[in-house]
């Protein structure tokens, strides 16, 4: 994780502009930032609450202020500044720009490093789970008893709208940063990503973005659900002004990030690295990126318009001028997409894991690359199953079943997949496996459970009720979160240089593997019975149902933090980790740990082993034992087996 | 400034990347950046007829609906009569702005290409800068005849949206070729004519973006 490059140089800053630019970082950001919010929120008071215009402007311009000012402060805005200014290149802050320096202050700067950005992602992915975490348990303790005044309906709607952005935000970072900006450019060989300042801007825009997600629950909370439908978004009181404005900023992180994760598969791959080659993770990134700033337009159509009915004064949403079923469709045209852009990054890291722990090459590769983009297609157009209950016309409604329905065919495909890598192989069980089979097991349910719900008929039984509820986080924890704690626990002694321990981790994984089962089957249960999903209050009948779930919930955190734990000590405390501690001997592995700031000592090039049956897999001997310009020769010093050698 | 195949260093503190590959990473890139903004600029236009096929409801123009013989929602609340347009003639002006933005950066492309003197390509990127800003202007006078309040419904709001998208289309373009143009008169480096292609690229698509909006804008109700 710590570049090994010592500083270009030592020179003091010496021009007006070095100056500025060695100064800035998270610190100058949190004060920029909070100096342009209090200017822009004094403004907007004087001129718009003379004018009578309400505090939505106020609130808008607040936080747009927010999140120029600290990121003028944090230096996103010096590319494009820089550019558009014609600003000369400075080789001294282009070096510390790219992490040249070395030190844990890259983390709270600006910094091209494709590392440290994946590490950014990571804490910042992490604290918006905490955040939702901490929103679920509040959840689930309201739900303890039928009429609890824990929180109250508001407070309660206001909680459940933080909880289900920052999980699903949060999960979305983890993907982002560790994998497709860490892992994949290894993966292939490159020695940066293709666009790196791209890269570095989203991270340090969502993280702007972020603190007004979060801000909404000081000035009033937004009582609308994660997916923020209208007209309720159009109702809420001026936090979803703020929320609106957050994901305006997700939209713009996940737009600079997906830019630069397919610039950088399609054009920085290591000779030989064909497209035939690519590893399932970089397939898995490459597919789910681009589909991510395919979809990423209706989130932020819906975002405006919902900012400009409440500031501006239109009325797309408004009723009964405008229509709340436009929100629907816009929304779920983007929102569909986006599962399948949170599932498809995770089922292609435990891929990786399974042959790497099965000692065998992943079975059918293309079959899987195919099915990743069958599902992304497929995605665009079953955005039906969601407009059900929404007065979908029976002709509409028989075909979403039917396009719903056929994603079994893909989806199946890659679980068999999955499950045909580990079938009979060369078992070796660590940690990281055992997340393989929690996610098949969750992903069965969950995709079960879909398949249930994306028939018209069961799916108005169900729609409101607790079983929607059940199903979507069996997907979005059991599937999307232990795929992702799975790469990364797998990854882990490649992003810190040490070895995860393996007891905390095991103790975690089966607080979190029985957490699940407990919290969501109990949820199950519960809609099965009837009781409805977003409500503070229920009837009596359902809490033993809620008890349980609630046990559960408590159950699965602790698995969390003790995990996040456990990777907290290790990194500090851990065992130093070889280059390869899975002997797994894809690129990643095969440079030097801490990786250097460069990636590879010398640009690898990739040969494969004419015994391998996995074109996906290469067979290749570390950078450091070949001589001539790093060729990574097929088969050098260990079986013909593909692409993963048999445990010693 | 001489245009050359030679590139800054692109990668920050880069060892050296080939201009083959920085030319497909550059077009890639804004290939997809355009790509994303043609989805935008689709629902947009598909969220206009989505509420038009609605009828908003009721709210959408029809004969009888004046203000003498106003509407009623079936709500009770009253259609207060056609809501003003903006001006054929002014979205014309626009479209017109903004096809010789398209036109005027796909000139500056084409003599780069041919080797001709900064000077040359300059100016054409300095006649996109006009056009984008003649066209603000025209888009700032139609704005002025599409007043409206919020009881006017989707229907009025869904051309104002049209008319903000273009601005905003039109700014960031305008905004680009002055940075581009501030660049070819400082002479600096990395410039070269894959930074070009990418400017035409992305001028040529605001131009049919914009050309679309004020298109679907002027169609009425």
């Amino acid at each position: 994780m710590t570049a090994t490059m010592k500083p270009v140089s030592t020179n003091a800053p010496t021009t007006w502009s070095q100056r500025v630019r060695a100064r800035q970082g998270a610190v100058a950001g949190l004060v920029v930032g909070a100096l342009a919010a209090l200017a822009a929120w004094t403004v907007a008071h004087v001129a718009f609450e003379i004018g009578n215009w309400g505090t939505d402007r106020v609130t808008a311009l607040t936080s747009i202020a927010w999140i120029l000012g600290f990121n003028l402060g944090v230096g996103t805005w010096n590319p494009p500044i820089g550019w558009l200014l014609g600003w000369t290149t400075d080789p001294e802050l282009e070096a510390t720009e790219a992490g040249a320096s070395g030190g844990r202050s890259r983390y709270l700067r600006f910094c091209t490093d494709h590392k440290v950005v994946g590490m950014q992602y990571l804490v910042l992915g992490l604290t918006l789970l905490a955040v939702g975490g901490v929103g679920a348990l509040l959840i689930r303790t309201q739900l303890l008893s039928p009429h609890s005044t824990f929180l109250g309906p508001t407070a309660y709607g206001d909680v459940v709208t933080l909880h289900g952005l920052s999980m699903v935000i949060g999960a979305l970072l983890l993907l982002i940063g560790p994998f497709a900006s860490f892992v994949v450019p290894l993966m292939i060989g490159a020695r940066s990503v293709a666009l790196p300042r791209l890269n570095a801007m989203g991270v340090w825009i969502m993280t702007s973005a972020a603190v007004c997600l979060i801000a909404t629950v000081v000035i009033g909370g937004a009582d609308v659900g994660w997916t923020t439908f209208a007209p309720l978004a159009d109702q809420a009181s001026p936090a979803m002004t703020a929320l609106a404005i957050a994901m305006v900023g997700l939209v713009t992180c996940v737009i600079l990030s997906g830019i630069s994760t397919v610039t950088t598969v399609v054009t920085m791959r290591a000779k030989g690295m064909t497209m035939q080659r690519l590893p399932i993770m970089a397939w898995g990134s490459l597919v789910a990126a681009g589909l991510a700033v395919a979809t990423m337009a209706g989130l932020l159509l819906a975002m405006t318009f919902v900012l400009t009915d409440r500031t501006m004064g239109t009325s797309f949403f408004v009723p009964p001028w405008g229509l709340g079923g436009l929100y629907e469709i816009i929304y779920w045209t983007m929102g569909q997409p986006l599962l399948y852009v949170l599932l498809i990054p995770p089922a292609a890291a435990l891929l990786e894991v399974a042959s790497s722990f099965a000692r065998r090459p992943v079975v059918n590769p293309r079959a899987i690359v195919a099915s990743f983009i069958a599902i992304a297609a497929i995605s665009f157009v079953t955005l039906g199953h969601h407009l059900y209950t929404a007065g979908l016309s029976p002709a509409a409604a028989g075909a979403s079943l039917a396009l719903t329905e056929l994603f079994a065919l893909p989806v199946g495909v890659v679980v068999l997949c999955l499950l045909a890598t580990v079938w009979r192989g060369s078992i070796w069980a660590r940690l990281p496996l055992f997340f393989v089979y929690l996610f098949l097991w969750d992903l069965v349910i969950g995709g079960v459970s879909g398949a249930v719900l994306g028939n018209p008929t069961t799916d108005r039984s169900f729609h409101g009720g607790m079983v929607v509820t059940a199903h979507f986080h069996f997907m979005m924890v059991g599937a999307v979160l232990v795929g992702a704690a799975g790469g990364l626990v797998y990854w882990f002694p490649k992003f810190t240089g040490r070895m995860l321990d393996e007891r905390s981790g095991r103790g975690a994984f089966w607080l979190i593997a029985f957490g699940i089962q407990l919290t969501f089957l109990a949820q199950f249960w519960a809609g099965a019975e009837g009781m409805a999903r977003r409500v503070a209050w229920y009837e009596p009948g359902f809490q033993t149902a809620n008890q349980v779930s609630t046990a559960g919930a408590y159950l699965l955190t602790l698995g969390w933090v003790v995990l996040v734990w456990a990777g907290v000590w290790s990194a500090r405390h851990g065992r130093p980790a070889p280059a390869d501690p899975w002997r797994a001997r894809t690129l990643e592995w095969l440079t030097p740990t801490p990786v250097p700031l460069r990636n590879f000592p010398v640009p690898p090039v990739v040969a494969e082993d004419s015994e391998a049956s996995n074109p996906a897999l290469i067979v290749s001997s570390p950078v450091a034992a070949v001589p001539d310009a790093g060729l990574l020769d097929a088969g050098a010093g260990m079986p013909s087996v593909g692409g993963r050698t048999g445990e010693g | 400034m001489a245009v050359t195949e030679t590139v800054e260093p692109s990668l920050p503190f880069d060892d050296g990347i080939d201009p083959a590959r920085r030319r497909t990473i550059t077009l890639l890139a804004v290939w997809l950046l355009v790509g994303f903004d043609a989805i935008l600029t689709a629902l947009t236009v598909g969220a206009w007829a989505y509420l038009r096929s609605n009828e908003s409801p009721h709210l959408w123009r029809f004969i009888g609906c004046t203000p003498a013989h106003p509407c009623l929602t079936p709500g009770g609340y009253t259609v207060p009569g056609p809501v003003p347009l903006a001006g054929t003639l002014h979205l014309a002006g626009v479209i017109a702005g903004a096809l010789l933005l398209g036109a005027a950066a796909w000139q500056a492309e084409r003599a780069a290409r041919a080797g001709k003197t900064s000077r040359w390509t300059g100016g054409w990127v300095v006649i996109a800068v006009l056009a984008a800003v003649g066209a603000l202007g025209m888009l700032a006078v139609a704005y002025k005849g599409l007043l409206f309040n919020r009881f006017d419904g989707a229907y009025s709001t869904a051309y104002w949206y049209f008319l903000v998208s273009c601005a905003v289309h039109l700014t960031v373009a305008g905004v680009v070729l002055a940075g581009f143009a501030n660049r070819i008169r400082l002479v600096r480096s990395g410039d070269d004519t894959t930074t070009f292609r990418a400017i035409k690229i992305f001028a040529g698509w605001t131009a049919i973006a914009v050309t679309i909006l004020c298109i679907v804008a002027s169609v009425g109700g």
